[in-house]
């Protein structure tokens, strides 16, 4: 019999294998165009996801309640420090996720400005920026591919930034004299996260990439709020 | 991409979709283009494989991490295989289009690893959909479209597989 933890090792290493080579033999200049089938297809399904069905809405409200139920569970089973206060934040643990979210209503004004690392490791370029009303998500590239993710928060009625917090280890910091946690992974495949937020507590940011410790504080200490 | 982002219930998730979506549709549609010729089954693989990611977003923590490129690529694969089997195509068609890549890998000081990729796609792809990306046998089989018994009976020959090339190649256990 295989031990379990060795076919999990060798499960991820393998499947990493696997789709290395397939990304690596892709031809740099394949595209995946959707045709005008594939589009319709598309239009189809939108219409009938314009007019759900009744279980749906049974399905959700069963899956609303089992959620309550399945939090009120959790909640009982973790430790006092499963929920402690995290800078006007709160940090929650779920399993083996950080939930970093809101504890109070954010000014209004706050959403009306963006926010960039105003310096760069070098080689790095702002590579893609995806907007949703709660979350920006900045990636910076460099030309080896490695990325560098920048994610700031500003909804309280979303779950705020969620982190992986299998086999991470935190460490307390601080980011222009404000509480920051720094989450260190025992794997070599989890870049190190930095989670703090801006001086009037009404933003949280995530920063995270395959940078030492000090390169990660310069960069997070250099973040610049612009009025959009 | 209307109507993934309609299967997701919150801003944040759709933020994560819409990266996934960018980052690895172009690998996906190769994915599926290397087990079924044709662009339009292509096509469709992509399509409900795409879906299955929106019903699983939340699960999803980041979407740049390299284990969800995994997960997208496996979704893919085992979308495309399941179309093939419903074509009724024969078995010999299926090895031959085994990801000629993938086989003749080899992952230095990692025997069990380079057995796994000798496996057959299909034993292959439950190794890594259940010891890797934390799917359960219940869910594989509704995944593959086989029952349960099914999905069992594929777990312990593809561990049996495993085993005996493992051993074969001087490993012991």
């Amino acid at each position: 019999m295989i031990p379990e933890k060795t076919l999990r090792q060798a499960a991820a290493r393998s499947c990493e294998a696997h789709v290395a080579a397939l990304a690596e033999e892709m031809p740099a200049d394949f595209k995946f165009i959707p045709s005008p089938r594939f589009q319709k297809r598309i239009k189809k399904l939108t219409r009938r996801a314009n007019h759900p069905q009744a279980y749906r809405i049974l399905q959700r409200a069963a899956s609303i309640f089992l959620a309550i139920l399945t939090a009120g569970v959790i909640w009982l089973s973790v430790d006092a420090e499963a929920r402690e206060a995290f800078f006007g934040w709160v940090r929650e643990i779920y399993y083996d996720t950080f939930v970093y979210r809101f504890e109070q209503l954010p000014a209004s004004e706050e959403t009306a400005y963006q926010y960039r690392l105003g310096a760069l490791p070098e080689g790095y370029q702002e590579y893609r920026v995806v907007e949703s009303p709660s979350n920006v998500f900045v990636v910076y590239k460099n030309a080896d591919g490695q990325l560098l993710k920048f994610i700031y928060a500003t909804d309280k009625h979303q779950l705020g930034l969620q982190v992986d917090a299998a086999s991470a280890s935190a460490k307390q910091l601080t980011i222009n004299q404000q509480s920051a946690e720094l989450l260190i992974y025992n794997n070599t495949e989890t870049a190190p996260v930095l989670v703090w937020h801006s001086p009037n507590n009404e933003t949280g940011f995530l920063l995270s990439g395959f940078l030492d410790e000090d390169e990660l504080v310069r960069l997070a200490e250099s973040v610049t709020k612009n009025k959009r | 991409m209307l109507i993934y982002l309609q299967m997701i219930e919150t801003a944040a998730d759709k933020a994560k979709f819409v990266i996934i979506y960018e980052e690895y549709h172009n690998l996906m549609f190769y994915a599926a283009k290397k087990i079924l010729s044709s662009d339009q089954d292509a096509e469709d693989v992509v399509h409900h494989a795409f879906e299955q990611i929106a019903k699983n977003i939340e699960k999803i923590r980041d979407p740049l991490h390299p284990k969800t490129r995994r997960y997208a690529v496996v979704i893919t694969e085992n979308t495309a295989l399941n179309l093939l089997k419903r074509k009724k195509l024969e078995m010999s068609t299926m090895q031959q289009c085994n990801f000629s890549t993938a086989s003749h890998l080899e992952i230095e000081d990692d025997l069990l690893a380079s057995c796994i990729l000798k496996l057959p796609q299909e034993q292959q792809h439950v190794i890594w959909l259940k010891y890797h990306l934390g799917y359960n046998l219940h869910e594989i089989a509704r995944m593959k479209n086989i029952t349960f018994a099914a999905a069992t009976k594929l777990d312990q020959r593809a561990k049996t597989k495993l085993k005996q090339l493992y051993t074969e190649g001087g490993g012991t256990l």
